[in-house]
């Protein structure tokens, strides 16, 4: 009897397991849930977390947008995207830039309400007055001296200069419905500090995209739906997914598990050395697109040491052998890109792509012009110790830093090896990032007081500008407080560049000013591309069509602003 | 006993304000939470400036614990925000002024701003009052990384790990004492060498191992087997009803994690105390006057079995309160523990040190309620 009793308990208890355990396929239509590493504080469009920039793209979009890969600009909420040749971008005769807007006609907040002019009068007031509250105002105070509506669908944006980056920054903030905020700003209250901007509100958030927060579930989740005022112009394109959740997976090995067991259909930001985990899984479509980041070696053109070895590093011909000498492809797909899936290439300048001449290339790796080079500086194996010296007595030995990322370390184990095979000897050292290698010349930063032969970093750009960042390239900045060019790149020519291209306003002239600096660069022999950094994606592809998915656009923000164009498997 | 327990609670004082001023202390020279400001273009400095002085930053520390604790109601703080609009030298928006010199500027729309000049560059003076009001009058302060006060965020998910906790101890406490008091009962039987295995091999596992190990073979691989298979993240489904049976297919993983390892450990007490106590006269004696084995076991031995037991209990029943934090990030489970260990990666103090501090609370007050209860097992300990 107590044998029967046990057994029937047994049986009860499994089955009630199982009852449990059979997964409940609730009526999912179409909704696509991709799992989000991080869950932000606000669902602001002024957030300070870039997580949170990427789901304003659901909600809440500008007046252009920037497609694809090649950043593509296309106008959304303007009937053209503004030019010189067009007229609407004139210079006025203080020498300052001024472009016209039309907004399209017919545009509608999620609420229902037109948008108008008025509209994008709000963003200036939140951004050119500091007491509407702290967030990202970048250089908007310093650049834009006034946005005037001329009628209901114009408005006019004067800058303070030639400001020819007026599409990509500083720009008209037309994303803030006036007949809500005023209001609250009248009453003195801050943007962060709205009804709409927290959890508890984020239902009540109105904006113009294809989709409206429907939930926010602190800690898990936050759910999108269609927004029933986005669809009814011909550039708003209706989102053939009904439904989008964000679900908030903090751990990267669980993010594949979730992808794997079906919780999620799309993993994306996950680590490069993820990808064959994602690649081996059924059913999943694995594809990357540039970040801003592309790690490099930076050689020092100024040494401080008063070794032979590093002293010969001012010879350009020795840094292009250094680089002669290494098999940077090779390195990517060992560590990176194993079965070249992923398509990385080593990057052929410090700038995005899209603003380097066709003719600026990586040096080759050719171990023979390597020596040669070598050889012409007088770097040869006199002694037959299989070490190339100067003849004096001295061997050829450098010393890189790196942070302590382990990715890192292994390409400079790799190329360790290639040097040694030239006769080179290096030593690497992999340091804390922020408070040694990184640190301010005030605090002796390695790369501040270049106090290094070659060092390995990642230092990012904007892909949307070809702006430049004269502390870490001008020559006034050599290893100077508040400088952090220690490699000792200085060319008054290319300094002379920097400020032309941050205000030559024709596209024409400013693309030949940026391929110049491209190449001053590239001449100076001092930077050399790695890696890039990418972002990779894995998406369920049975349940959703990857080719409308892989444009997902340049890192600035503009990850997911093609998600309307996203569509389910066929 | 109503002497013992106020003895108690006030000695606990001074305990909870030395673990405090450690943790703020620690936390605060653990770095600056809002560093990376400093890195972003799209942030000016008067908005960094504002930033910082509404959480007190740039405070000595000193005075940001006072802050902490009394709060900052009572004073406000003069900025000088610089202003980014043009200057020519000698005057700030148009109006003349002299190094060093305060000077009051009726601006376009009519509001009057006190301006300074000071070493060659203007800026706006503004009073930022203080909003705190400290521990001591309820006031947790604010969380940096979210913007909400504490209480609000940690209120949003402690019933979330109250749940995970709770159900997860009924679960160690059902299966560590049945388990415990079955292999007493049959002592170096077939089944008590093999839950003693079994349990050695779930001690000596971290829990981090467990959960991951319970993920592959319920979840991964029970799908590839065409199993039912569980969930491996969150609370509910994506699209869902927020119903029962829906939250405890949630659970049944995080529950496995957590219980595995201390019902293992708990067992191996429980089995050890009752083999002592089986074997003791008064049980003989028990038996000897005829009563039922199962009142024996149940009631009599086991009640003395149960003193260890109380002990150890009452030392992990606070951590329920804050969260299983392994088991709560591998399984994104919207908890105390993920929380805590978010804010300790975002350097959000506030967040942590009230953490810290409901554990210090819970701690002292479980092991109040422990010598209580011990006084209430054993007649023999008396408090006075």
């Amino acid at each position: 009897m107590k044998k029967l009793f046990r057994i029937v308990s047994l049986s009860l208890m499994l089955s009630l397991m199982l009852v449990i355990g059979v997964r409940v396929v609730s009526a999912q239509g179409s909704t696509i849930v991709i799992g989000w590493e991080q869950e932000p504080s606000q669902l602001s469009p002024a957030s300070d977390m870039a997580f949170a920039s990427y789901m304003t793209n659901f909600y809440q979009r500008g007046h252009v947008e920037f497609y694809g890969n090649n950043a593509e600009i296309t106008p959304l909420m303007i009937t053209e995207i503004p030019t010189v040749e067009n007229g609407m971008v004139v210079t006025t005769d203080a020498g300052a830039t001024q472009v016209t807007y039309t907004l399209r006609e017919g545009m509608l907040w999620s609420d229902g309400t037109p948008i108008t002019s008025a509209d994008c009068l709000v963003g200036h007031r939140l951004y050119s007055d500091e007491s509407t509250g702290s967030f990202q105002r970048g250089t908007y105070l310093e650049q834009v001296a006034s946005v005037e509506a001329v009628d209901d669908f114009t408005f006019v944006m004067t800058y303070k200069a030639a400001f020819p980056d007026y599409l990509v920054d500083a720009t008209p903030q037309c994303g803030w419905p006036a007949h809500i905020l005023n209001p609250l700003l009248d009453a003195g209250t801050q943007l962060q500090d709205m009804p709409f901007m927290s959890p508890a509100g984020a239902t009540s958030f109105v904006g113009y995209g294809p989709y409206v927060i429907s939930e926010w579930r602190v800690g898990e989740q936050v759910t999108f739906s269609r927004n029933p005022n986005w669809g009814n112009n011909p550039w708003e394109q209706a989102p053939a997914i009904d439904n989008i959740v964000t679900r908030f997976i903090f751990d990267a090995s669980q993010m594949r598990n979730a992808l794997e067991v079906g919780d999620i259909d799309m993993a994306f930001n996950w680590p490069v050395s993820d990808a064959g985990a994602y690649n081996a899984l059924a059913d999943t479509f694995v594809w990357s697109t540039p970040g801003v980041f592309q790690d490099a070696l930076w050689l020092n053109m100024q040494p401080t040491d008063s070794s032979a070895a590093s002293q010969a590093m001012a010879d350009v011909n020795i840094r292009k052998a250094l680089i002669h000498a290494l098999d940077r492809q090779k390195y990517i797909t060992t560590l990176l890109d194993p079965d070249g899936t992923l398509g990385i290439k080593v990057p052929a300048n410090y700038f995005h792509p899209n603003w380097v001449p066709e003719d600026v290339q990586p040096l080759a790796y050719d171990p023979d012009l390597a020596l040669d080079l070598f050889a012409d500086a007088g770097w040869t194996d006199t002694d037959g110790d299989g070490v190339l010296d100067d003849g004096n007595g001295n061997p050829f030995l450098i010393r890189a830093y790196t942070t302590t990322a382990q990715i890192r370390l292994d390409f400079l184990t790799l190329m360790q090896a290639d040097l040694a095979a030239i006769g080179v000897t290096m030593q690497f050292f992999g340091v804390p990032g922020g408070t040694v290698l990184f640190a301010s010349y005030e605090e002796r930063g390695i790369i501040s007081t270049g106090d290094f032969d070659m060092t390995l970093f990642a230092l990012s750009f904007d892909p949307l500008s070809p702006n430049i960042t004269p502390e870490w390239f001008t020559c006034d900045a050599i290893r100077v407080p508040g400088g952090s060019n220690g490699y000792g790149f200085c060319n008054p020519d290319f300094d002379a560049l920097i400020p032309q291209i941050a205000t030559t306003v024709d596209a024409t002239a400013r693309a030949e000013l940026y391929h110049s600096a491209a190449r001053l660069l590239s001449e100076g022999q001092f930077w050399h591309g790695l890696f890039p950094r990418n972002t990779f994606y894995a998406v369920n592809s049975a349940k959703f069509n990857p080719d409308s998915m892989v444009d997902m656009g340049v890192l600035t923000g503009n990850y997911f602003n093609r998600v309307e164009y996203w569509t389910p498997a066929n | 006993m109503g002497q013992y327990i106020l003895r108690r609670l006030l000695q606990a004082i001074p305990l909870l304000i030395i673990i405090t001023v450690i943790v703020f202390f620690l936390m605060k020279t653990a770095g600056d939470p809002l560093a990376e400001l400093a890195l972003d273009p799209r942030i000016t400095e008067s908005d960094r400036i504002l930033a910082r002085a509404e959480y007190g930053l740039d405070d000595p520390l000193p005075t940001q614990f006072l802050n902490w604790l009394v709060g900052d109601d009572w004073r406000s703080r003069e900025l000088q925000l610089p202003i980014q609009q043009e200057s020519t030298e000698g005057t700030c928006l148009g109006t003349p002024i002299n190094e060093g010199e305060r000077v009051t500027i009726t601006l376009d729309n009519g509001t009057e701003q006190e301006t300074l000049l000071q070493n060659g560059r203007c800026y706006r003076v503004v009073y930022l009052q203080g909003t705190a009001r400290g521990i001591l009058r309820g006031d947790f302060g604010d969380s940096i990384a979210r913007g909400r006060p504490v209480l609000e965020v940690i209120g949003a998910v402690l019933p979330n790990t109250l749940l995970l906790g709770i159900t997860s101890y009924l679960v160690i406490i059902t299966f560590a004492f049945s388990l415990g008091i079955f292999q007493a009962l049959r002592q170096y039987s077939f089944f008590d060498n093999l839950i003693t295995t079994f349990s050695f091999i779930l001690v000596s596992m971290p829990i981090f191992l467990v959960a991951l190990l319970s993920v592959y073979i319920f979840a991964v691989q029970f799908r590839k087997w065409g199993l039912p298979y569980l969930p491996v993240q969150g609370m509910y489904s994506v699209n869902t009803d927020g119903s029962v049976g829906d939250l405890a297919r949630h659970m049944i993983l995080p529950v496995f994690c957590i219980a595995a390892i201390s019902v293992a450990g708990y067992s191996r007490f429980v089995r050890a105390s009752m083999l002592e106590v089986i074997n003791s006269d008064y049980v003989r004696t028990a038996r000897a006057k005829g009563l039922g084995e199962r009142r024996i076991t149940y009631v009599h031995a086991l009640k003395n079995a149960s003193l260890p037991l109380v002990t150890l209990m009452g030392l992990d029943i606070p951590f329920i309160l804050t969260g299983a934090i392994v088991t709560e990030r591998i399984f994104s489970w919207p908890g105390m523990g993920t929380l805590f260990l978010e804010s300790l990666n975002r350097l959000d103090y506030a967040v942590v040190i009230t953490f810290v501090l409901m554990l210090a609370i819970a701690v002292v007050l479980f092991q109040l309620i422990t010598d209580i209860l011990y006084a209430v097992l054993d007649p023999r300990v008396r408090y006075s």
